[in-house]
């Protein structure tokens, strides 16, 4: 899993350097890699398809404007997701409400090929995760959803890798207790 | 808490990799990424310098309008004479005179709405009348000087002439308005309204002087060596 990460990450640093020098299609690519994962990440923040795939849009545009400027001696992923996040925190700065992180709505799955059963099954999952803290979810996501490792999420969220595994497990206990509730 | 426990809620957590965007939302959003207009960067940066230039021309334009209504005491009076200045220098020097003697129609119309409105303001009017007098002095003085000039080197000064000449009657016109004005101003300020007066009717003598002499004789008319201003501002 590592090896393979590690790869993706190398195979995004090409990626970027063809965008830098001109080769918008090398943008596709990225595109492909990442706008699921962010997806997800800014779904989770603000509990709305419509506003996450607004932001996430919003997101990957502020990339491609700004990719030229990207210093390549820090993390690409983390510099993406420090866009989202800023992203996110704007979008609640101007709608000047903070719902939808203390709101259980239903998830709302594109989709439509799943059952009723299957539809519930994640939706008992989704209500047990926003039973967690911010940091918690935040690292359960990136984590156990996303794939991310402990390294990658740390240059995300700016904890040590070791703090993350400790908020990890304290999570994973949350979640089996809220499950079996 | 065994590990199996925690492999089926890890296990359980991966199924919300479901949760993914809708797939013509994907598609449409790449398309518009990659076929996005380079322009419209370029315009990210320059649409807010745009918006600055367009507010900062807004605002001196209409500080230009606000001036050009002032009246000598008020706050925007000396940028209304600020840009006069700007628009004499780049007037061509034969339409120079023409230009003063439009401006000095200004400080005239001014002095008119000064004392209309405040008699306290009409010592600093009729400062400006003085002074724009005297500009229409200095002026005529040099065209008589480059008149002699050119008529000394058998040149045809005939235009040159006829322009002068044309002035004439704009300067009567001023005196008769200073002689309106005149009754209304205090006693003192009576006084220099009638020094321009006087002033006006010299710069008219000279201009006559020029203007009806034969060309041939235009030695005659040379003007003084040192020009002194007919009226002393403020005296």
């Amino acid at each position: 899993m590592l090896f393979l990460k590690l790869g993706q990450e190398a195979s995004l640093e090409k990626l970027i350097q063809q965008v830098k020098n001109g080769n918008v299609k090398a943008f596709g690519a990225i595109y492909n890699t990442l706008v699921e994962k962010l997806y997800r990440f800014i779904y989770f923040k603000v509990d709305s398809r419509e506003t996450a795939e607004d932001l996430t849009q919003a997101v990957f545009l502020k990339v491609l404007e700004g990719i030229n400027k990207y210093q390549e001696k820090s993390s690409f992923l983390a510099w993406v997701y420090t866009i989202a996040r800023n992203q996110v925190i704007d979008h609640y700065r101007t709608k000047k409400s903070h719902a939808g992180l203390d709101q259980a709505e239903k998830i709302e799955f594109s989709d439509k090929n799943l059952s009723l059963e299957e539809k519930e099954q994640r939706q008992e999952i989704y209500k047990a995760l926003r039973r967690l803290t911010k940091e918690e979810r935040e690292v359960v996501e990136l984590h156990s959803i996303d794939e991310f490792n402990f390294e990658e999420i740390s240059q995300i969220v700016g904890k040590t890798p070791g703090s993350l595994r400790v908020l990890k497990y304290r999570a994973l206990i949350k979640l089996r207790k809220f499950l079996n509730q | 808490m065994s590990n199996e426990s925690f492999e089926s809620v890890e296990n359980k957590l991966k199924l919300l990799k479901t949760l993914v965007p809708d797939s013509v939302w994907k598609s449409e959003t790449k398309t518009l990424l990659l076929t996005r207009d380079p322009r419209r960067d370029l315009l990210v940066w320059v649409r807010p310098a745009l918006i600055s230039g367009l507010i900062f021309s807004f605002l001196v334009v209409s500080t230009g309008v606000l001036a050009a209504g002032s009246l000598p005491g008020e706050p925007l009076y000396p940028l209304k004479r600020a840009l006069e200045t700007v628009g004499s220098a780049f007037t061509k020097s034969e339409k120079r005179l023409i230009r003063q003697e439009y401006l000095t129609n200004k400080r005239i119309q001014e002095l008119t709405a000064v004392i209309e409105r405040n008699e306290h303001s009409s010592s600093e009017a009729l400062l400006q009348v003085e002074t724009s007098v005297n500009e229409i002095k200095v002026m005529v003085s040099s065209e008589q000087k480059k008149l002699t000039e050119l008529a000394e080197k058998g040149e045809d000064v005939t235009e040159l002439k006829e322009t002068l000449a044309n002035f004439v009657p704009t300067l009567e016109q001023k005196q008769e308005q200073l002689e309106n004005i005149e009754p209304t101003l205090s006693q003192e300020n009576q006084v220099r309204v009638g020094t321009v007066i006087d002033s006006l009717e010299e710069i008219k003598v000279t201009i006559k002087k020029v203007t009806l002499t034969p060309s041939v004789e235009g030695v005659d008319a040379r003007p003084e060596e040192e020009s002194t201003p007919l009226i002393t501002p403020g005296e």
